[in-house]
């Protein structure tokens, strides 16, 4: 059998450099939280659905609207409400009457028939159109009246929630969030960067991008990405993390075991290898490496870890739960003697 | 120098893994071999051994162990896609190099200019040190004395009295003809044998071997003094019997039992002659001549010359001392456990008495007293409580007279047999007791109430039972 080829430089470097851009101009856009664009970009590119988390008025919206623009989408925004049902979010048919006086049910789409639709405050809503998200989500398809539409392509659902603590919020179950490929949190920005957008952004207006990826552009990106080389080891390495966050696994850490109840599906285990191709990607690298999947590895697996009663008394979250099985889990499974190590750098 | 290639680098970390392995694969086993090499040394110590080319065979046995360790460590190398994944990682190549081994990966090369190993770390410090403790349990098993090594191995068994003391027994058997030459060597050889093998751990073996050899000569002693005294009192006899027939008057008119007297001594001396007890080859020739003549005279029936006849007698004597004086030997030596029971206890009277007695039928009067006093004679200082010719015959003599002596009569009591007394009946009550409450605190009555049937419940103790029974079932009664 003969050996694949790598991409070669020369085919690799257009893509780097289209990702370049996207993210220098969403940098120049949205002032701050740089690593976080690149994170939302490689979700992205790896035609997956991003949950950011955080406070209202940190940049959620923005982030979303800015990114569609860029990429030179269709962007939609739906503002969930604990009122907010399916019918508002997928579309509905709606009893018209046509010229020749005949009346029939017309399929009006809804807010989700987009390429980037902005899911604000998901958590608002009742868990009833929560779950009308799913199909979107999963099949990129709405099926009404026992007929699917497929949704256009490219499909991204950027959803924004807040706290679960705060008043008013449904926590979104764990079907759904199994659906995102990154749960993103917002954080304050710093006091330079706030000075800068006080002092550069006028009411908070947002620049317009001066260069937008086009169609051919996302599909080029498309293409590439499916051609970036996944070792084995590094294969290994995915499905070794993903199964040492079950505390039944004989390899998971202590921690796994003190504070998980169950862990990532296999659908993270191919969410992670998708967001490692793309980071390999932007960094111009044909192949995946292990620093690829350490860099997502946190995204992808921290809303999908459920923790246990154990982890509340002990205030301990699923982003500490994960830097201990990253630490401990050794990527190359090299299997030497107790008392023989590599010393990497 | 670095390697340029994903290949030679893969290479060369195989190669210093594998020599790591290897090196922590001999230093674990040399670890285990040289524990067990000390306890052999221990062993070869404590049993004397002293091989001359133990250090080739250490050499040897240590080259093998590095060349089992070098196998072992080739066998048990990490797979080349992990080598290849910690290439990667040190290099952070990004799955360059891991994917050089699974995809054609030469436009990336001008990426692998110089490739970086990483260091095999290995926590050796717990097995030098357990290296440690073997080289020294090794070092100090060689230093260990074999001296002090086989007394802890074969703690000795002090048995050098008991063997001077058995030897000097065998000498003395040896010597007296009791063992012959070849009895006496053969017995010699398995004393030094019980010597050799005489070991602390087992020092019941030894003791029983010694006893075995004690118990074994003391039989063979005693039945050589048995033998003795049995001649010794044929000697005697025979002695006696010539000391009479030369005290008796010339004028001794019967002379028919004189000649019988005579027969019965010829007859006894050809006896002592075949049994051994009288060896005219030990006499010095002339005296051994003088018995050869008094022999044939007394054989014919005649009456040998006086001095011939005592020369006989002291031949007789000669003999006898000579028996004695093995008798003596052989106690000394600590052969004979009472060597009382030996020349002393015989009565030679008796065996004689019957002959004189026949012999002097027809003869009384100063014939029997000399044959009288001569057995008195024999017994003088010579008797006791177990040993000596026997108790001389009590005489009554000189009776006193019990006329109008008068003693007071006192009744003994009923003196007849228990299973003799006759069964009147049976009371279903305890007796009554007419000893009054001195009795009544005793034994099983205590604190019994008399009339109430308290004593027949009154409980004898599982520890007197015994003794009840025993009492009750005594034998003789």
């Amino acid at each position: 059998m003969d050996k694949p080829t790598l991409l070669q430089p020369a085919e690799l470097e257009p893509a780097t450099a289209i990702i370049a851009k996207i993210c220098g101009q969403m940098d120049k856009c949205l002032l701050g939280r740089e690593s976080l664009h690149r994170l939302v970009v490689i979700g992205l590119l790896s035609r997956g659905h991003i949950l950011m988390e955080g406070l209202p008025g940190l940049g959620k919206t923005a982030l979303a609207r800015t990114i569609g623009k860029i990429l030179h989408l269709d962007f939609k925004r739906v503002q969930f409400t604990p009122d907010l049902m399916p019918g508002d979010v997928l579309g509905a048919h709606i009893l018209q009457q046509s010229a020749e006086g005949q009346r029939e049910m017309v399929f009006e789409p809804g807010p989700v028939f987009t390429n980037i639709l902005l899911a604000d405050e998901i958590n608002r809503a009742s868990p009833k159109t929560q779950s009308a998200m799913l199909e979107t989500m999963q099949e990129r398809s709405v099926t009404l009246r026992g007929q699917t539409r497929k949704l256009p392509e490219p499909f991204f659902v950027i959803a924004s929630q807040n706290p679960i603590e705060m008043e008013g919020t449904y926590p979104l179950p764990e079907a759904q969030v199994d659906r995102f490929l990154f749960r993103v949190k917002f954080d304050s920005v710093d006091e330079t960067v706030l000075q800068r957008i006080i002092t550069e952004r006028r009411q908070g207006d947002l620049p317009e991008p001066d260069w937008q990826a086009s169609l051919e552009d996302l599909a080029y990106l498309d293409e590439v990405l499916g051609r970036i080389f996944l070792p084995k080891p590094v294969a290994a390495y995915l499905a070794r993390l993903v199964a040492a966050t079950h505390p039944t696994h004989p390899e998971a850490p202590q921690t796994v075991k003190d504070y998980i109840r169950y862990g990532a599906s296999p659908r993270a285990a191919i969410s992670m290898g998708e967001a490692a191709r793309a980071h390999a990607l932007m960094h111009g690298r044909p192949t995946v490496g292990f620093e690829d999947v350490s860099a997502v590895a946190r995204p992808v697996m921290n809303h999908r870890l459920i923790l246990n009663y154990q982890a509340r008394f002990d205030r301990v979250e699923a982003e500490d739960v994960l830097d201990n099985l990253l630490d401990s889990i050794d990527a190359t499974g090299l299997e030497l003697p107790p008392d023989m190590a590599l010393l990497e750098k | 120098m670095r390697p340029t290639d994903p290949s030679s680098a893969l290479h060369a970390l195989s190669l210093r893994v594998q020599l790591v392995m290897a090196c922590r694969c001999l230093l674990r086993w040399s670890v285990v071999w040289l524990m067990m090499a000390g306890v052999v040394v221990l062993a070869m110590r404590f049993k004397g051994v002293h091989p001359e080319d133990w250090r080739w065979g250490f050499a040897g046995a240590w080259g093998v162990l590095a060349v089992a360790a070098g196998i072992h460590s080739f066998r048990s190398r990490p797979d080349t896609r992990k080598l290849l994944a910690a290439l990667d990682r040190q290099n952070q190549a990004g799955g360059l190099i891991m994917a050089s081994g699974e995809a054609d990966a030469r436009s990336w090369e001008g990426k692998m200019v110089s490739l970086e190993l990483p260091k095999v770390r290995w926590d050796s410090g717990r097995s030098f040190a357990g290296l440690g403790v073997a080289g020294a349990f090794v070092a100090a098993a060689f230093l260990v004395p074999t001296k002090y090594a086989r007394l802890l191995a074969e703690p000795p068994l002090e048995i050098s009295q008991q063997v001077e003391r058995l030897r000097e027994q065998i000498d003395v058997l040896e010597k007296e003809r009791v063992l012959p030459r070849d009895d006496a060597d053969a017995k010699r050889v398995e004393l030094d044998r019980i010597e050799k093998q005489a070991s602390g751990f087992n020092p019941s073996k030894t003791w029983e071997a010694l006893d075995n050899l004690q118990r074994n000569n003391q039989q063979m002693a005693q039945q050589a003094a048995t033998e003795a005294e049995s001649k010794a009192g044929a000697l005697d006899e025979a002695s006696m019997l010539g000391q009479l027939l030369e005290m008796l008057p010339k004028d001794l008119q019967n002379q028919e039992a004189l000649e019988q007297g005579m027969r019965m001594l010829g007859g006894l001396m050809e006896d002592m002659v075949k049994s051994g007890a009288l060896d005219p080859s030990k006499l010095p020739p002339s005296l051994a001549k003088d018995v050869e003549e008094a022999m044939k005279q007394i054989a014919k029936g005649g009456m040998p010359d006086p001095a011939k006849l005592a020369r006989m007698m002291q031949a007789l004597e000669a003999n006898n001392g000579q028996l004695r004086k093995m008798a003596q030997e052989l106690a000394g030596k600590g052969l004979l456990p009472n060597p009382g029971d030996f020349f002393g206890k015989g009565k030679p009277g008796e065996g004689m008495s019957g002959m004189l007695g026949k012999l002097l039928e027809g003869e009384g009067g100063e014939l029997a007293q000399i044959a009288s006093g001569l057995l008195q004679g024999h017994m003088v200082g010579k008797g006791g409580i177990s040993r000596g010719p026997g108790h001389a015959e009590l005489q009554y003599v000189n009776e006193s007279d019990a006329t109008g002596t008068e003693f007071k009569e006192q009744y003994l009591g009923l003196s007849a047999p228990i299973q003799d007394g006759e069964v009147i009946g049976v009371t279903v009550s305890a007796p009554e007791v007419t000893g009054g409450e001195a009795i009544l605190g005793k034994g099983a009555l205590d604190s019994a109430q008399a009339g109430r049937g308290e004593a027949i419940t009154a409980p004898v103790l599982p520890i007197h039972r015994g003794a009840v029974k025993a009492f009750f079932e005594r034998a003789g009664e």
